[in-house]
């Protein structure tokens, strides 16, 4: 059933971002933050984007040994219960093209699908002050150089 | 212990004279005020100067505030510094206490303490420890051995890498339970809170923090 749900990330609070195709996520919630392992990566990237498991997978996900239907399950009710995504109600996807993309990469894993979570910057997260000052009224501002 | 005070600016005209005269009201006054005025486009550099004859103002091209930062505590000459938003005030005895505590405490090499939201709105008191640059009381040496202030894309988080990166180069840094500072919400402005664009910036943070892993997973 959880293979073939649609997701979103949990809330504004959830702030998810790819550095040289590697996600990380933070909840600024609780100050945690989320890295993956190489098809981690690839199956958090789909499902964050509206892509169910099922999808990612297709028909043919026995070509990974890596990538057992157990698994991938396991790993998105990791999601789930890390409160980085929940379910959606509508059952719109996600952009063409992205599901065949990601199949070729997932197939080409390494690792098994694996989240990592850190909280060593969490009272750091916790008490940053949002500059709450308007542009051109001040920071934040960087102006592209 | 002597102290200078830093502050990054950047069209901070509304605010910079409130934000130094909780400097000059300290119980004990810095040798010196640096604002760095970050290629600010209002009167942030003529109103700070004219605060008082211990201010100096240093102008720079906008680069960020973390940027400004950098440039500040380059420019300290005291055994300490302490930094300061330039829309945030401290209390009367904030340098006071922070220095006793770190005359106290030889092993700590920087200090922060509580903060508390303040303006006219519902998120105001609000108060929780600040490891912020408005509380942060540090040895000048200790602060430049950490190394630049780095911007985040998106402009959020500069003060969590930087603290991250000192803590994981053994800084010793402590947090004091006082109430020492004010941070301050305007009320109705748009970009307080959630913002995609600039929570960007936040990712960075722990992307960078990762990264920094992965090399001492290396060379261990």
């Amino acid at each position: 059933m959880i293979l073939s749900s649609r997701f979103a990330l949990a809330s504004d609070n959830i702030v998810s971002e790819s550095f040289d195709g590697e996600f990380v996520v933070v909840d600024l919630t609780f100050g945690k933050y989320f890295s993956f392992s190489d098809s981690g990566n690839v199956i958090w990237q789909a499902v964050s984007s509206g892509l169910s498991a099922a999808e990612l997978l297709g028909v043919d996900q026995s070509k990974n040994p890596l990538l057992a239907v157990s698994e991938v399950e396991a790993f998105v009710l990791r999601l789930l219960e890390a409160g980085l995504i929940v379910e959606r109600a509508d059952t719109e996807g996600a952009a063409d093209g992205l599901a065949d993309s990601l199949r070729e990469q997932l197939q080409n894993a390494a690792e098994k699908p694996d989240i990592q979570v850190f909280d060593d910057l969490a009272d750091l997260f916790l008490a940053d002050p949002i500059h709450d000052v308007e542009e051109p009224a001040g920071w934040p501002v960087v102006r592209p150089t | 212990m002597n102290y200078t005070a830093v502050i990054p600016a950047y069209n901070a005209s509304e605010t910079i004279e409130e934000c130094l005269g909780s400097i000059m009201a300290q119980s004990v006054l810095p040798q010196r005020i640096i604002v760095v005025d970050d290629g600010s486009t209002d009167a942030t550099a003529k109103r700070a100067a004219g605060v008082s004859d211990l201010v100096e103002v240093i102008r720079q091209a906008n680069g960020g505030v973390g940027k400004a930062t950098t440039t500040g505590l380059a420019a300290s000459r005291t055994e300490l510094t302490a930094t300061l938003d330039a829309d945030d005030l401290w209390l009367r005895d904030k340098s006071e206490r922070q220095i006793t505590y770190l005359a106290a405490h030889p092993e700590c090499d920087g200090v922060f303490g509580a903060m508390r939201t303040f303006g006219a709105d519902a998120r105001a008191g609000d108060e929780g420890p600040g490891w912020s640059r408005t509380t942060m009381m540090i040895r000048t040496a200790a602060a430049l051995r950490v190394g630049p202030v780095i911007d985040p894309g998106g402009g959020r988080g500069d003060m969590i890498d930087w603290l991250a990166r000192a803590r994981e180069m053994g800084v010793q840094l402590a947090m004091m339970d006082t109430l020492l500072s004010l941070r301050r919400i305007r009320p109705g402005s748009l970009s307080y809170g959630r913002d995609a664009a600039r929570d960007r910036g936040y990712a960075q943070v722990a992307w960078l923090a990762l990264q920094r892993r992965k090399s001492r997973d290396k060379g261990s």
